[in-house]
């Protein structure tokens, strides 16, 4: 009997979670008049995939530039030059801390740590500003970088370069390994699941992005399918006859890459949030 | 004493290593602060052509602003809420995920996985399902004969707002309180299911107190969410309507700045906001410290 | 013989503490065997990592075949070390944790592939060349830390408690290898550890360490026969050495714990003397100490029978198959001074009886 409550409860939790998004997928089936006309469905519809392709091949704005796979594209690339960006910058920074006695050591580790306490959105207008002045504007280098100037990923693989016994680091002094050698050779083989883990957090986050997308990509090819749901939302409410269809694709579409990444790598994902928030 | 990590000798290789992180947060992270310090005691005109000196005159405008002060306390009631009712949902859930055998992988995976979903696209799934044309939740709330309006009414915006920011972030504490309560070592839980004989009991004697921490560090790391990262949630969901009844601080910044191009009063609430932040972490980190000892 | 290691006057301070080693003095012949052994804290490991050149050292100076290396990088010294740890590399196989340091020395592939052979074949490690350090068990992984510091053919080989993370039989096993492998190389070697079993039965000399300061140094039957201090004769030695606090009451006459009056042989004249006497060098059958017994541990071969004298502990070690008796005499006694804990009495007595010995 308790059993059945536990379960009970979990089964709610789960449909908590699960019932939107599946009202908005069995909606995208259907025909727009449907929708208009009868609202939301919870049953399929007749239309199959075809609002799919729609997103995917149409052009949203007006260049023609920004179809659903040119944005897909362009979040893929923000996803994952985010996440590649910051693994190799952070471990890089994380080892010159935790591995040599540098006189500005102490003055390296706060100013990386400051950085923790004010995300991008406080400074979201100066950080415009200078993405602007530097020429990096509708960028993707624009785009990525100045995310990538926090230090959560640097705080992370300090923790567990700490972990590393010290004994690996002083056997590899007697075979006559150099820093450099010592962390190509070692350390970084060692951080593999460290990298993976944390790969998985970055590339959500990164795909992730809204604001900062928003304010500095002014050329449709520049935009990513996460920002580009402000264009649906618009088109939406503008239209005449709502293309509803296309905009729960877009929906789906956007959700689906990250979601697929945190479901398959799972104990990654898990392994890397609980570890980088510590 | 603790042991100390093993120093390599040094010439110029570590700081090739810690070169570009440094270079990057100086360029994007330093300047920036510095430019929105400066530029919240400067007063801008409409055209960006001409800026003076005004010191504090940017915040004690927004002192007197009756919208920022409504705003301030909508920010603080609303991330106090989002907080406390996701970690209740995510602790309750928890709590059962660990006790059951039987599909305990594929619940933890129904129930994480809309970690990954954006704010932004939680937000504009969630104005399709609180549509009044389209929407299922609207119709049933009519149904119910709660006249549902959040185009108008303040409430129900913030009501919407509050329901999906809790949807969103229930998976991440349900991660943490699962792994909170994994790492409970077994012998302690048969040790105290020998002491203790009701399950109720037993959670709040010990299985609650040694979540405490974890549930203390999730508290911050919420109001942290809810400050920072609701802002694609409010940006697709209510644009802060009606009224700004549910802008929150960010969302000011940006609506100030950006859309409404008063650059020294968008600055003087971001430094508002990096004190906040400042606090937030100074709590947090009192706190870590002593985790370490717990 | 030359003196192949040579340490003088070392020190090292951490930060602003007490110095962790003061004053260390050790020459080290070519192919000996020497153990540094002590409590924890005692030093012993420090100046193992500085002979390896893993601590910088606050002064004093280490030579080496020669050659002063005070200075030198770890991995100019010519030595090598085996980790309590192990410090296997996790993600390389046994064949590459043996072939890395040979690699970055510029050995080519040829002399590499027969060093290694030759190591894991005398190791008896060659089946388990391919495979990760994760899928050996704690006494192969041990192998495999031996034979990456055979494989450099070092002029020293450092031992850093390598057997403490073993259970108790395999390190009994272990022990063995390492000894015998030792003299069929002939590399002069030092060996840290904590156990002072290891010890006796591995060492040619043994430095007993205490606070950074050397005890005594000398062979494992100087060590038991003639212990220097307090501290060495209760440390060295299982079961360990039973202490009494006695009053030197003149004439060589001494008032035991217990009130009794006992004439003993060069009893030294010293207000706070302590006689020790070792377990198995006590008398069941003389009747001069009255016993009282509290238990007794059955060992098989042995047993241990723990008596009281007085309000003092004393325990017997005896492999007759006697359970009671209230009654003892000491065989072999010496004497201390409880204050400073310097050996008290002449080094002759200890001669005659090593002699009869």
């Amino acid at each position: 009997m308790k059993k059945l409550l536990d379960h009970g409860i979990l089964i709610a939790g789960v449909l908590f979670l699960l019932t939107p998004l599946y009202l908005l997928f069995v909606s995208s089936t259907h025909e727009v008049d449907t929708l208009i006309r009868d609202g939301l469905q919870w049953l399929p519809g007749s239309q199959g995939l075809a609002a799919y392709e729609k997103a995917l091949n149409q052009s949203l704005g007006f260049s023609g530039e920004a179809t659903g796979w040119r944005m897909l594209f362009n979040s893929l690339v923000m996803g994952l030059g985010f996440a590649i960006g910051k693994i190799i910058v952070s471990m890089a920074a994380a080892y010159a801390i935790v591995y040599f006695r540098l006189p500005l050591a102490s003055f390296f580790f706060w100013a990386i740590f400051t950085t923790l306490l004010l995300p991008l959105e406080v400074r979201i207008i100066p950080s415009y500003a200078v993405v602007s002045d530097l020429g990096l504007l509708n960028s993707y280098t624009g785009l990525i970088l100045p995310l990538i100037a926090s230090a959560t990923a640097t705080f992370y693989f300090r923790q567990f370069y700490k972990t590393v016994p010290d004994e690996l680091l002083e056997a590899a002094l007697l075979d006559n390994t150099g820093p450099v050698r010592f962390f190509i050779d070692i350390l970084v083989p060692l951080s593999r699941t460290m990298m993976a883990a944390i790969f998985i957090i970055m590339f959500v986050v990164g795909w992730n992005q809204y604001l900062w997308p928003l304010i500095m990509t002014t050329e449709e090819s520049y935009t990513t399918i996460v920002m580009g749901l402000k264009n649906i939302l618009s088109t939406v409410r503008d239209s005449h006859i709502p293309p509803y269809d296309v905009a729960f694709a877009m929906i789906i579409l956007a959700m689906l890459p990250p979601v697929l990444v945190v479901i398959i790598f799972q104990k990654w994902f898990v392994k890397g949030l609980v570890e980088s928030e510590k | 004493m603790t042991a100390q990590k093993q120093k390599l000798p040094h010439g110029i290789t570590p700081y090739l290593f810690i070169l570009p992180q440094l270079v990057i947060i100086a360029v994007f992270f330093f300047w920036p602060a510095a430019q929105a310090v400066h530029m919240s005691f400067m007063l801008e005109d409409p055209w960006g052509l001409a800026s003076q000196f005004v010191g504090f005159e940017n915040y004690a405008l927004l002192f007197s602003d009756s919208s920022y002060g409504r705003s301030f306390i909508f920010t603080l009631v609303f991330s106090f809420l989002v907080s406390l009712i996701s970690l209740a949902l995510a602790l309750l859930l928890a709590v059962k995920a660990n006790s059951v055998l039987r599909a305990q992988k594929s619940y933890r995976v129904l129930l994480t996985w809309v970690y990954a979903v954006a704010p932004a696209v939680a937000g504009l799934g969630a104005y399709f399902i609180f549509n009044r044309q389209i929407g299922v939740l609207s119709q049933a709330f009519n149904d119910m004969g709660w006249a549902f309006n959040p185009e108008t009414d303040p409430f129900d915006a913030s009501f919407m707002l509050i329901l999906v920011a809790v949807w969103k972030q229930v998976p991440v504490n349900f991660i943490f309180f699962l792994a909170g309560l994994q790492s409970i070592p077994k012998s302690l839980q048969e040790a105290a299911q020998i002491d203790c004989q009701s399950d109720s009991k037993r959670f709040f004697t010990i299985t609650f107190p040694l979540l405490a921490p974890t549930s203390f560090f999730l508290l911050v790391i919420n109001l942290t969410y809810a400050f920072f990262e609701t802002f694609g949630l409010i940006d697709t969901l209510t644009q802060g309507r009606p009224a700004g009844a549910t802008t929150t601080l960010v969302y000011k910044v940006y609506q100030d700045g950006f859309l409404g191009a008063d650059l020294g009063s968008s600055s003087a609430q971001s430094v508002i906001l990096m004190i906040l932040v400042l606090v937030l972490t100074a709590i947090q980190f009192r706190f870590i410290e002593r985790r370490v000892h717990y | 013989m030359s003196k192949q290691l040579n340490i003088s006057q070392l020190v090292k301070c951490y930060g602003n503490n007490d110095p962790a080693v003061q004053g260390f003095n050790l020459a080290v012949e070519e192919g000996e065997f020497i153990v540094l052994v002590g409590p924890s804290g005692c030093g012993k490991s420090t100046i193992l990592r500085s002979i390896a050149g893993l601590e910088t050292i606050t002064s004093g100076s280490i030579s080496l075949a020669g050659k002063d290396v005070t200075h030198l990088a770890p991995a100019k010294r010519d030595i090598a070390m085996v980790f309590q740890n192990y410090a296997l590399y996790p993600h390389m196989s046994v064949y590459e944790n043996l072939a890395y340091g040979l690699k970055n020395r510029g050995y080519n592939k040829a002399d590499i592939e027969q060093r290694v052979q030759q190591a894991a074949a005398m190791l008896q490690i060659t089946d388990y060349l391919p495979r990760k350090p994760k899928a050996l068990s704690g006494g192969q992984r041990q192998r495999v830390a031996m034979g990456r510091a055979m494989v450099r053919e070092p002029a020293l080989f450092l031992f850093d408690e390598p057997l403490s993370n073993l259970d108790a039989k395999l390190r009994a096993h272990m022990r063995l290898e390492i000894k015998k492998l030792q003299k069929r190389l002939g590399v002069t070697s030092i060996y840290v550890t904590h156990d002072q079993v290891e010890a006796m039965t591995l060492a040619d000399r043994i430095v007993v360490l205490n606070g950074g300061k050397v005890e005594q140094i000398g062979t494992p039957e100087e060590i038991y026969h003639n212990p220097a201090s307090h501290f060495v004769a209760s440390f060295m030695g299982t079961p360990a050495m039973n202490f009494l606090p006695v009053t030197a009451l003149g004439n060589n006459v001494v008032r035991l714990p217990n009130a009794q009056e006992l004439h003993l042989n060069n009893v030294p004249n010293n207000e706070h003397l302590l006689i020790g006497v070792r377990p198995e060098h006590i008398d069941l059958h003389g009747h001069q100490v009255k016993v009282e017994i509290n238990l007794t541990e059955e060992l098989g071969a042995s047993r241990l029978i723990h008596c009281q004298v007085g309000e003092h502990p004393l325990t017997v070690a005896t492999n007759e198959p006697i359970t009671k008796f209230n009654a003892i005499a000491f065989n072999q006694y010496y004497w201390f001074d409880s204050k400073t804990g310097a050996r008290l009495g002449d080094s002759q007595f200890i001669e005659e009886e090593a002699a009869r010995a």
